[in-house]
């Protein structure tokens, strides 16, 4: 959510004549996110920088505001000619004679991290105050020669996150944030620290979950959808994941809550208002697969069908291994036991050993060891015994709005997502994209925004118009920006009016609300 | 985990709650409404003569699935030593087929007595107990003498003991009272106790008797239950048109309740009566008795008691079998919620009262777990094996009525067979038979086993 400011930023923010200013530092020595105090500062170079945040599947996903956010930016440079016992262009990754060439030659510019802050400072420079607009890698360099010129293309984290595949054991009624946060240790090369980790509960437990050499992020973001939320990096490369409910929680940042807005908007902070109805995103007709799962009970999982040869340890008290990696049919709950039989080329039974096995959803791994030094082993008998999960028979919730059909046609919408496994959970989704759907809601897109660098997509904020009739609260959606040292910093907003997604604000809060039928000032109505 | 039951999550404050949260629980305690009230089959354990000519007899020969959680194991019989002197002991046999001797009673001649008792199979010195199947037998051995001896076993059995999951005294909210996360987790808590409260369904041994020149009136089926329902539903059947069945509730017992079904022909007789309000206790075993009586000097029939199920009284379902008022008393179903109505209910129907919750907790608390005193029971579940002294011949048979997913058996030539003549032949041994891919076997559907069978229990 919005990215923490202090109110000198907010004081320079909003005064008549502001004072922009950026920062862009990038880690050519690889010293990673957590110390990016100690990164190169190129903010000396920049000419311009433009960015884009964005709400993802906005029209149809699963989430109320968007399963995910993409955030990029491009970041003009001088390419100046190095100087000293340097030569050429510095920022060229073709020139060997660059400064930088140790760290950016032959393509080693690509996802290097890199992170542009922006904010204002006071009529004299000597006080500055930013925040991080984004913090991500470098994904593209493009060159224009002639002009001395190369632009940095920058996109968040997720970015590095989409490409890490991997395998997990099955988690068993899990809690959404428990699996976020084991496949959050997949997201690699960057680990996100713990502390940078924000992540609701989830509104539903998964009674059954596993990554099956799949990619974490992607997996993240069908646990973040079936949880009616969405999963992302903030600017400051916060990893987040919000559940369905996260918008109409209050907490107790302010920066964080989504329930405060983080800026009123009224006619002398924008240069064009325009409202719009999405008509193009409507579903009246909503039907939601749920696939109950269930563990059958304890049986051979896997027999191997050829003699696997270990020949005899080389010296005496150790011994010789053989790789094996045994894939299963069905997934796999809890850890398999082992059955080895191995005799000698005599025929006489001998010991197997088993190293440290890896024993994951689809898949157990070993180490068989033999420690005989006089003999090879071969093992006859290979069996592991497990608990495979099965599938039950796919159900469905169908839920309709009469009075949309009749106004809109029929729009149907049949949704499907692997950690929608229950009746309860088929139907909330369902509900709430009902209810989200149904009717066209209210967009307003407000252009030539004097620029707020705290705001993030997802965040409530206030506009004020009083020919148009706008006055309340409206989400962020998409959120674009430019900087640059003639044209100031301005950004162009489209938001959401809140209340088409959410009808009520008094939804009930354990330990804040009390329990009561609407006559108590506290009492607390059902959320889906 | 079963689709019909879902573990809730933690609630922890600043939580929203949703249909989703509240529905689960309504659920849950939905199902767990429905175990309360499922069919209880009477268990078959007859009372054994037949010591002439032998040396040993077992009046009870089965099997008892042992849990982790459950090891405190349970017995109670009764034996007659007759002219001559017996000693008869009930062993469970452990993880080395070696046999432990839970209790014994010597007897000398003209004597009878009663042992019962309980141990923690987990802590008994020399044997080893682990999670499984394992056998448990009533011996009568003679020491002297060979008439007259008798012998019965009440269906061994374990009960739960764990201290993993325990039942929350759940919160009575109200109009204006401040939520917190514990009234919530406390209604997550008594869920997840319940789950671990879920009985073994044992097989009920229906059996078919086959009878020529036995005095009359003659037992056929004798068994016991731990009262429960106080209503019997049975299936009988009797090829002679002039023959009376007898359903003794409480054989021998001071209250004897007695249910005639008379037959006018060859034929199957199906139907239920109800047993005589509040004389019975929750909770107590009492024997059952199914006697055949002549119209006619000795019988000379083909005899079957096909079922014998406790079940709830009509228009008693989600009742508390025990005289009970207030929240107790009464499962309250609840109506769906729907979203943005206020969490308490801010309708004028009284089945959408979040209250309900707490409510129904403490009335399955009661009925689920036998009047509050014992979370779980896991009974032991005898053999087919007739090859005790009768003056006729029986066919002992496996029956269940489905209520869960896995049946566990072991046994040889082992058909299963249910519905309109569908059947499956099971591999010998132990084993499972995973319920949802039997096709047509319906929740509630009874299906029963043919061929040679040591145990069968739904768990």
């Amino acid at each position: 959510m919005a990215t923490t400011y202090t109110s000198t930023l907010q004081t320079y923010a909003t005064a008549g004549t502001r004072y922009p200013k950026q920062k862009v530092i990038v880690d050519f020595t690889d010293l990673g996110f957590s110390a990016s105090s100690l990164w190169t500062d190129i903010s000396s170079d920049v000419i311009s920088i433009r960015g884009e945040q964005r709400a993802l599947g906005m029209g149809k996903s699963l989430a109320a505001l968007g399963r995910g956010v993409s955030s990029s930016c491009s970041i003009t440079l001088r390419n100046p000619e190095d100087t000293g016992s340097y030569s050429g262009l510095r920022y060229s990754p073709s020139n060997p004679s660059s400064s930088l060439y140790a760290y950016i030659g032959d393509g080693q510019i690509h996802m290097k991290r890199a992170r542009v802050e922006l904010g204002f400072s006071d009529s004299t420079g000597a006080s500055i105050v930013r925040v991080p607009a984004i913090t991500g890698y470098i994904v593209a360099s493009p060159e224009r020669y002639k002009d001395r010129q190369i632009t940095l293309e920058i996109r968040d984290r997720g970015s590095a996150a989409t490409f890490v595949r991997d395998t997990t054991a099955v988690y068993t009624d899990v809690k959404p944030k428990t699996y976020m946060e084991a496949l959050a240790a997949y997201l690699t090369p960057d680990a996100v620290a713990t502390a940078d980790q924000v992540f609701d509960d989830g509104m539903q437990a998964i009674a059954y979950a596993w990554l099956d050499d799949e990619t974490a992020w992607e997996e993240m973001g069908i646990v973040a959808e079936s949880q009616c939320g969405r999963v992302w990096f903030d600017n400051d490369g916060d990893l987040h994941f919000d559940d369905g409910t996260h918008f109409v929680r209050a907490t107790s940042s302010t920066y964080d809550d989504p329930t405060t807005s983080q800026f009123t908007f009224s006619t002398d902070d924008f240069n064009s208002l325009d409202p719009t109805y999405d008509y193009r995103s409507i579903w009246n007709d909503i039907t939601v697969e749920y696939q109950p799962r269930y563990e059958a009970e304890s049986q051979t999982i896997y027999t191997g069908t050829e003699t696997i040869m270990i020949p005899p340890a080389v010296t005496f008290g150790t011994y010789r291994t053989k790789a094996i990696r045994c894939d299963f049919r069905y997934p796999v709950v809890g850890t398999p036991s082992s059955t080895i039989t191995a005799t000698n080329a005599a025929g006489t039974t001998v010991s197997v050993t088993e190293g440290i096995a890896e024993a994951l959803s689809t898949y157990y791994a070993t180490n068989l060891r033999n420690s005989s030094n006089k003999y090879a082993a071969y093992v006859v008998q290979f069996e592991l015994t497990g608990t495979p999960l099965l599938t039950e028979q796919s159900n469905t919730y169908n839920t309709t709005d009469a009075t949309s059909i009749d106004t809109y046609g029929r729009r149907t919408w049949r949704v499907r997502n692997p950690y929608i496994q229950t009746y309860r959970h088929a139907q909330m989704v369902g509900d709430l994209l009902l209810a989200r759907f149904k009717d066209p809601v209210q967009f307003v897109r407000l252009s030539g925004v004097r620029g707020v660098p705290w705001l993030e997509v997802g965040d409530r904020i206030t506009i004020t118009e009083t020919l148009t009739g706008i006055d309340e609260d409206y989400f962020i959606t998409e959120l674009a920006w430019s900087w640059s040292v003639t044209g100031g910093y301005i950004q162009d907003i489209t938001a959401v009016r809140a209340s088409d997604l959410f009808p009520y604000s008094d939804y009930f809060v354990v330990a804040t609300s009390t329990y009561g039928n609407g006559s108590g000032a506290n009492d607390g109505r059902l959320f889906w | 985990m079963s689709n019909r039951y879902q573990e809730p999550s933690l609630y922890v404050d600043g939580q929203i709650i949703g249909r989703s949260n509240v529905g689960l629980h309504a659920d849950n305690d939905n199902y767990f409404n429905g175990l309360a009230d499922r069919y209880v089959p009477i268990l078959y354990s007859p009372r054994l003569n037949g010591l002439d000519g032998r040396t040993i007899i077992r009046p009870f020969d089965g099997y008892i699935y042992l849990r982790a959680d459950a090891m405190r194991f349970h017995w109670s019989f009764w034996a007659y030593a007759g002219s001559g002197a017996t000693t008869t002991t009930i062993y469970i046999v452990d993880d080395n087929s070696n046999g432990y001797e839970a209790d014994t009673l010597s007897l000398s001649a003209g004597n009878s007595s009663t042992a019962y008792g309980n141990v923690d199979l987990s802590s008994i010195s020399g044997y080893t107990f682990s999670a499984g199947w394992h056998q448990v037998y009533l011996e009568v051995v003679k020491v002297s003498g060979d008439t007259g001896a008798y012998a019965q076993c009440w269906p061994p059995f374990c009960t739960y003991t764990s201290t993993d999951y325990t039942y929350p005294v759940p919160t009575y909210v109200y109009d204006g009272l401040l939520s917190r996360r514990r009234d919530f987790n406390k209604w997550r808590q008594a869920d997840m106790y319940f789950w671990q409260c879920k009985p073994v369904n044992p097989a009920f041994l229906e059996i078919q008797y086959n009878l020529t020149n036995a005095a009359s009136p003659f037992t056929i089926w004798d068994g016991f239950i731990r009262h429960y329902h106080e209503q019997i539903r049975y299936k009988l059947y009797c090829t002679n048109k002039t023959y009376e069945f007898y359903i003794i509730y409480d054989y021998g017992g001071s209250n004897e309740t007695t249910e005639q079904i008379e037959f006018t022909s060859s034929e199957t007789q199906e139907g239920t009566f109800d047993l005589p309000a509040g004389t019975f206790n929750f909770g107590e075993t009492y024997r059952v008795a199914v006697r055949v009586v002549s119209g006619n000097g000795n019988v000379y029939s083909q005899n079957k008691v096909i079922y014998l199920f406790a079940a709830p009284k009509s228009g008693y379902e989600g009742h508390n079998p025990q005289t009970k008022t207030g929240d107790a008393e009464y499962f309250n179903v609840m109506a769906d919620l729907s979203p943005g109505a206020y969490v308490y209910g801010n309708t004028t129907g009284y089945s959408q009262k979040l209250v309900n919750l707490t409510y129904n907790d403490v009335n399955l608390f009661e009925r689920l777990c036998w009047n509050a005193t014992v979370g779980r029971i896991d009974w032991a579940v005898r053999n087919d094996v007739t090859t005790y002294i009768t003056p006729g011949t029986i066919t002992l048979t496996h029956r269940l009525k489905r209520i869960y997913d896995t049946l566990y058996y072991r046994g040889t030539s082992v058909v299963m067979r249910w519905g309109d003549g569908q059947s499956k032949t099971l591999e010998d041994g132990a084993g499972t038979v995973d319920l949802r891919q039997v096709p047509d076997l319906l929740y509630g559907q009874q299906y029963y086993l043919e061929g040679s069978v040591d145990y069968a229990a739904e768990i």
